[in-house]
This record gives structure tokens, C-alpha cells and sequence, in this order.
């Protein structure tokens, strides 16, 4: 009872206060009016646009930022890692090799700073029954206390030389053999030609030529692929050594054993080194 | 008579003068607020003190002892967006932008390349018990160039001749998201991929619980170094497996997710491929693998041909929909 009565009054005053602020407003002059419209509609936008506004600035965002780090070099160059055109493969004496001298050169890849790991190519045409193997290899300076007594390879750094350095030979030790497979092998000839060659048509074939190009056969490249070779953490640059050699079984079967004939003037064949990184 | 007129024209002038007064008083403070408004954001922005963003039921603030990434000043705060948060980087939990150059052996952070992964994280704390969230992720790249000694920093979008899209389109595929891993260094199992959509926004959702306490987000980045870590190739011989699996430890089927994700999307992921290719991960990726690996890293190529800096926004709006818990 009491809670309505005061309830009531509560209300009664309420009432008064609205006609009292009525009666109030109308007592006021034109001007006064407007004054107190413009007033109290600019403490209403106030009120109303500074939290909306608020509200969608500070709607939830949050930024990061970093840097894209420059692609890395994957370089192939030659011993020493001296510029790539310092890898020579002149003087290879074939009638040597078929006696059983292996030809060996040296070369050097790296992998940039992020060290990726990377796979290494042989492409090669087949005139003349070679053997391809790659090895890893460890470089030493020629006179050094830890020399080897036989060295598989001994490079002569010409841009060292030139820069005036007193030691620019260097020796190269044969480590692990990098296993190769051919990706495009004829298996099923071999009887015929003697040995493996290129297939004469696959996709391989496909990619490298155009439809009614009739090349012959010994032209056609092989393509032998390393599997992922990781970086030697021993040394700044990785070494290998290509080694050529007499394929003197393969040359004596088949219908060409006239193979195994090795004069310097018969033959040429290009190689393809290629380092990229692995997508495996 | 006059002189009541007189004195009526001077009460409405006083009244006039009155309700200028009031309306320049008004203004000033409007002002004043604005100003102190700005003052506030930029104060907490530079000094790198704990600051927040907020929206009506939660708030985002940076996690304890981070800092501001070192690519901020000049790069950032070029393309920085005032009423956005900066997000803050710890020793552990960073955009490879976290330590300093000190010397030429200790070159500091150089930012992110294939092969490199990490964790970024932000707090989030409710006003209420409970919140949905969607968070939309959106990577830009950008390229840094001076013109009279200026730095003039130019979105992909920008550069002519439409010379960025592709790369624009590659950060949506190569540089990925998730909202969980597991497993040590150099072996990490990835979860929850939160994938490009057509627009390239990344949507994540949560529900976040417990009225005013910060729960830490943390958001799983990577950018693989080969299509192979994310497209099953063993039927083509390669030997790396996925790193995301199906039913994985927190019950989704990531690896579905993100494989899907290729397919709709083969040109955020492979160089040469267009919107709408029909490009498969099983007879497609998997069966010629050489041929799409090789797509995936001539995109890292453009990317870092074509990239100098990234920026990753992320707004957090109300949302309906929950997706995994906190």
C-alpha cells in the first residue's frame, strides 16, 4: 500500500516536472527557444555520434608486417666455385679412356643462404658408349699440412692466379657416388644399340621436339636425375666430380661393337650439368 | 516606444551572441575529443605500451613482453592503417621480423622465404561469458620503391599492366594459415587450414569464453616449400608426405580442407594456371607431379620477385556461427 502511494507521488511529480519544463519553455522568448532547440540537439548528436563513431573505429584490427626475403641463387659453377665458364671439359682423350683412364672434372654448387636442398641433372646426347657417375668431393689448398697424397682431381683456379693469391691450387678428394636415373631410358633396345640410350618417343622425347623432327637416335638426349642432395655442412660451397669412363662392356655387345673402336677424331657429345631445387 | 524597441533588438543580439557562443563552445569540444580521441591511438601505437582494439562485446590487445616488428619504421607505418592494432611480435611467436641487425654475422631477421614457418598471437578478452568471433584474415603484398629519396610503397593491386596479380593471387596459396599444429621442429603436423576464399579472405571462427579474461590466439603460418607438402605425390615417386592428415588429433579433415582448397583455387597455388582450371590432386598433382611441383615453385619465384613486404590484417567482427573452441 504504502510502495503504490509513493509510487503515485513519484509519478505526480514527474508530472509536474514535464509541465513545469513545458510551461517553462513556453514562457521563453522566440530566441531563447531556438537557443535551447540548437542546445539540446547538439548535446544529443554529441552524445549519439561520438560513440557511434567511436564504435567503428574501433571496430576489432590488428595488423602484422614483415618482409619477403629476396629468392635465393642456386649457382652451379666450376671448381673452386670460379665463374661456370672455368669448367672445361677439353682434353678428353678418348683412345686414353678406352685403355682405362678416367676423365674427371671438377664443380661446385651452392645453395644460397637458405641452404635448400637441390637435385643435380646429367643430360647427355650417346654417340660414344661413356659412363657418367657424379661424386661428392672435398677440396683441399695444394701444400697444405692435410694435402692428399692422390688427389682425384687437381684444378688450377685461374681467377685466383689473376687475383695474385700464393696458393691456387686445389686437390679434390672422391667421396660418395650420387646415384643418377635416367628418366628417359630405351630398356627395351638395349640388344640393338648396344647399351641404354634415350627413348624415341615419350614425353621426354615430346618436350624436346617438334612433331616431324626425325633426329637420330644417338642425338636424342638422356636425361639422368639426382635424388635431394642436402649441403655439405663442412664446407662453404658443395663439390663434385663428373667422371667420364670407357663403357667397354656395353660397347662390345649389340649389333655395334664396332663401338669399342675409340679414335679422337669419330665423336662429339654434349652434356648438360643442371642443379635445381628439389621438388620432391 | 523606441526606446523598448532598442532594448528588444539588444536582448535578440545578446541572445544571438548567446547561441554562437554556445555553437563555437560546442565545436571546441567536439573537437577537444576528437583530437584526444587520435592522440590516444597514435600515443599507444608508437610507444608500443599495451593498447587495445575493441568492439562493443570484446576487446584485442597484443600478448605480454611483445614488441613492435622490426619492419615498421619506415615500411609499416606507410600502409598502416590508423584505427587498426600493430600487431607486436615476441623472440617466439613472430613473422621472422623480430631481431635486430646487429653485424654482418648477425643480420637479424630478413622476413619470411619458402620453407619458413611460424606463430603469431593476440589476446582476446570477452565483456560477456561468451562470444562468437569471426576473424577474416587478408595478406597484401607490397613493393617498396623511392621516388626524390621517398618511400613509396605500392599495393600488387596497384602496379601496372596488372603486373602484381599474379603474385597477389600466389600469397593466398603459398603463404598458409592454421589454427593448430602439433609435433616437434621441422616435422610439425598442421590443423585447421584457414583457406583463401574467392575473394581472398580467410575466415576463422570461435567462440571465446570467461568475461574478461584474455585467451590467447595463436595462428599457425607456413609457407611450404614444395606442393608436396600439401599434395599427396607418392603416386609420381616423391617421397615427402603431407603435413596435414584427415581426422587428424583435433577431429578435421585438414587435409581434405586444404586439398580442396587447391582444386577450387589452382591459381593462388600454381604459376600458369588460371580461375576456374580444372586442375585434380589425384590424376592432376599426384600422377604428374614434376610438372604441377615445378607451377608451385615458379609461384614462390614470382612471389619473391615480385614481393617486398606483406601485410596481414586481420579484422574481428561479432559473429554467429562457432567453428572450434578457444
Amino acid at each position: 500500500m504504502m510502495n503504490k502511494m509513493e509510487s503515485l507521488k513519484n509519478r505526480l511529480a514527474e508530472v509536474k516536472f514535464l509541465k513545469k519544463l513545458k510551461l517553462g519553455f513556453d514562457e521563453l522568448s522566440k530566441d531563447n527557444k531556438i537557443q535551447a532547440i540548437i542546445a539540446s540537439a547538439l548535446t544529443v548528436i554529441l552524445l549519439i555520434a561520438l560513440p557511434v563513431f567511436a564504435w567503428f573505429a574501433f571496430a576489432g584490427k590488428i595488423e602484422a608486417f614483415t618482409k619477403i626475403k629476396e629468392p635465393d641463387n642456386l649457382d652451379i659453377r666450376a671448381g673452386h666455385y670460379d665463374a661456370v665458364q672455368y669448367f672445361s671439359l677439353n682434353d678428353i682423350d678418348i683412345e686414353k679412356i678406352k685403355d682405362g683412364t678416367h676423365h674427371m672434372v671438377v664443380f661446385s654448387v651452392n645453395a644460397g643462404d637458405y641452404k635448400i636442398p637441390y637435385q643435380l641433372q646429367l643430360a647427355h646426347t650417346t654417340n660414344i658408349p661413356f659412363k657418367y657417375q657424379i661424386f661428392r668431393a672435398t677440396e683441399y689448398v695444394a701444400g697444405a699440412d692435410n694435402a692428399p697424397a692422390n688427389p682425384a682431381v687437381t684444378y688450377v683456379s685461374i681467377p685466383a692466379r689473376d687475383r695474385g693469391e700464393t696458393n691456387y691450387t686445389y686437390l679434390y678428394v672422391k667421396g660418395k657416388e650420387i646415384t643418377l636415373t635416367a628418366k628417359n631410358p630405351d630398356t627395351a633396345d638395349t640388344g640393338i644399340y648396344g647399351r641404354i640410350l634415350a627413348l624415341g618417343s615419350d614425353t621426354y622425347y615430346n618436350h624436346t621436339y617438334a612433331n616431324g623432327d626425325d633426329p637420330e637416335i644417338y642425338a636424342v638426349p638422356i636425361y639422368e636425375q639426382s635424388g635431394e642432395i642436402r649441403y655439405d655442412q663442412n664446407s662453404e660451397h658443395d663439390y663434385f666430380i663428373l667422371e667420364i669412363s670407357w663403357d667397354s662392356t656395353a660397347a662390345q655387345t649389340g649389333n655395334f661393337s664396332e663401338w669399342n673402336e675409340a679414335k679422337n677424331k669419330k665423336e662429339t657429345d654434349m652434356i648438360y650439368l643442371t642443379a635445381s631445387r628439389y621438388s620432391g | 516606444m523606441v526606446s523598448g524597441r532598442t532594448n528588444k533588438r539588444d536582448d535578440r543580439r545578446r541572445n544571438r551572441l548567446k547561441t554562437i557562443i554556445l555553437l563555437i563552445f560546442s565545436l571546441i569540444l567536439l573537437i577537444i575529443v576528437t583530437i584526444a580521441w587520435f592522440t590516444m591511438s597514435e600515443e599507444v601505437g608508437s610507444s608500443g605500451m599495451q593498447m587495445s582494439v575493441v568492439g562493443t562485446n570484446f576487446e584485442i590487445t597484443n600478448i605480454s613482453d611483445s614488441r613492435d616488428g622490426i619492419f615498421k619504421d619506415p615500411y609499416h607505418i606507410a600502409v598502416h592503417d590508423e584505427q587498426a592494432l600493430y600487431w607486436q611480435m615476441t623472440s617466439s611467436n613472430n613473422l621472422k621480423n623480430y631481431n635486430e641487425y646487429v653485424d654482418e654475422d648477425n643480420p637479424g631477421d630478413q622476413g619470411i622465404h619458402p620453407g619458413s614457418e611460424g606463430v603469431i598471437s593476440f589476446n582476446v578478452t570477452p565483456k560477456v561469458d561468451s562470444i562468437n568471433l569471426d576473424f577474416d584474415f587478408e595478406i597484401i603484398g607490397y613493393q617498396a620503391s623511392y621516388s626524390n629519396n621517398e618511400l613509396v610503397m605500392t599495393p600488387l593491386s596497384d602496379l601496372s599492366g596488372g603486373e602484381g596479380t599474379t603474385a597477389q593471387n600466389m600469397l593466398n596459396g603459398h603463404i598458409l594459415l592454421f589454427e593448430h599444429r602439433s609435433g616437434t621442429a621441422g616435422n610439425y603436423t598442421y590443423s585447421t587450414p584457414i583457406c583463401s576464399n574467392a575473394d581472398m579472405i580467410r575466415v576463422m571462427n570461435r567462440t571465446v569464453t570467461g568475461k574478461d579474461t584474455a585467451t590467447q590466439i595463436d595462428i599457425y603460418w607456413v609457407w611450404p616449400n614444395t606442393l608436396s607438402t600439401i599434395v599427396d605425390a607418392s603416386a609420381s615417386g616423391v617421397t615427402t608426405s603431407p603435413f596435414c592428415e584427415d581426422n587428424d588429433a583435433y577431429n578435421y579433415n585438414s587435409y581434405t580442407a586444404i586439398k580442396n582448397n587447391v582444386e577450387s583455387y589452382p591459381h593462388y597455388y600454381l604459376k600458369g594456371a588460371s580461375a576456374g582450371d580444372h586442375i585434380s590432386a589425384v590424376t592432376d598433382i599426384g600422377a604428374h607431379y614434376s610438372y604441377y611441383g615445378d607451377m608451385y615453385d615458379q609461384g614462390d619465384n614470382e612471389i619473391g620477385m615480385r614481393v617486398h613486404y606483406v601485410l596481414i590484417k586481420l579484422s574481428v567482427t561479432e559473429g554467429t556461427a562457432a567453428g572450434g573452441g578457444s
